[in-house]
């Protein structure tokens, strides 16, 4: 899928197409599941965020103006969808990852054990602070420029790079460590 | 691994790669399915609460109406029920006089 493809699209959804939306919502379904599940940390959780953000995104979609990027707006839309969730259900009973996180908040990459590179690296993406977490997951692994995540997460874009800097030294341990093992 | 400085507005992509793979979930086309569904759910249920505003709305105003046509109707009747019985008991002053004119116009 091509910028110019998800432009026609997002202007098509914009005049209220379902059907170009819901294409709109094919094609960015992994990243908004990917971005819900690192501020939530559970899975049906992300879900039900970045469903939520979907649909708040079509009910919405009077209001986007097709001239600028489909991505972070609808992102920012996910973003919010998967706060409010945490927000709401901060008083429920332990957190699935908590036990991993608690394992490793000392050392991440020392204490993950057995646990394969990508459970290691969830534990440690859950020791972070959410606005370091969303700006390393969305700036390394989304693709985002540093200046978009900003805007997106209502920061200014000094802070963002502060928070992908401090992010990865914790992530690039447990990468290194598991490479260590691998060597061995 | 590169090691980037806190300016650097690079990417790293092998870390990139792997925080993808950790955080992928997967059955990406029941979700698409799913939110699609809702999409078209949604649409009816917006279609359903505005309707259901409007009735709302016109629900109260016939009500608004409909006592408001009651109270008239009622302090009307109640008005001349009134009038006629405070004639009829004497207590209201001059009833005698009022009552003598109407009873001698008869004869």
């Amino acid at each position: 899928m091509t910028g110019v493809d998800e432009a026609k699209l997002a202007a098509r959804a914009a005049e209220g197409d379902a059907e170009a939306f819901g294409e709109l919502v094919a094609l960015h379904a992994p990243m908004a599941r990917r971005v819900a599940y690192a501020v939530l940390e559970e899975k049906e959780d992300a879900d039900d965020a970045a469903q939520e953000g979907f649909l708040s995104a079509w009910q919405a979609i009077g209001r986007y103006d097709p001239r600028r990027a489909f991505r972070p707006w609808l992102m920012q839309i996910v973003v919010n969808a998967a706060k409010d969730l945490r927000r709401r259900r901060r008083v429920r009973a332990a957190d699935p990852l908590d036990h991993v996180a608690a394992a490793s908040r000392d050392d991440p990459a020392r204490d993950a054990g057995a646990l394969d590179l990508g459970e290691r690296l969830k534990a440690a993406l859950a020791t972070l602070p959410e606005r370091q977490r969303l700006a390393v997951v969305l700036f390394d692994a989304e693709g985002y420029a540093q200046a978009e995540i900003a805007t997106l997460l209502g920061i200014p874009e000094g802070t963002v790079k502060s928070d992908v800097f401090h992010g990865r030294r914790a992530l690039r341990k447990v990468l290194e460590s598991v490479k260590e093992e691998w060597d061995e | 691994m590169s090691d980037l400085s806190p300016l650097d507005a690079e990417p790293d992509p092998e870390l990139g790669s792997a925080i993808r793979a950790a955080l992928t979930m997967p059955h990406d086309g029941a979700f698409v399915t799913r939110v699609r569904a809702r999409m078209g759910k949604r649409a009816w249920d917006d279609e359903l609460a505005g309707w259901f505003w409007q009735g709302l709305i016109a629900a109260s105003l016939a009500t608004v109406l409909a006592g408001w046509g009651w109270s008239r109707v009622a302090t009307t009747s109640t008005a001349s029920a009134s009038v006629a019985s405070e004639l009829l008991d004497g207590s209201r002053p001059g009833a005698e006089i009022l009552l003598v004119s109407l009873t001698s116009e008869g004869r």
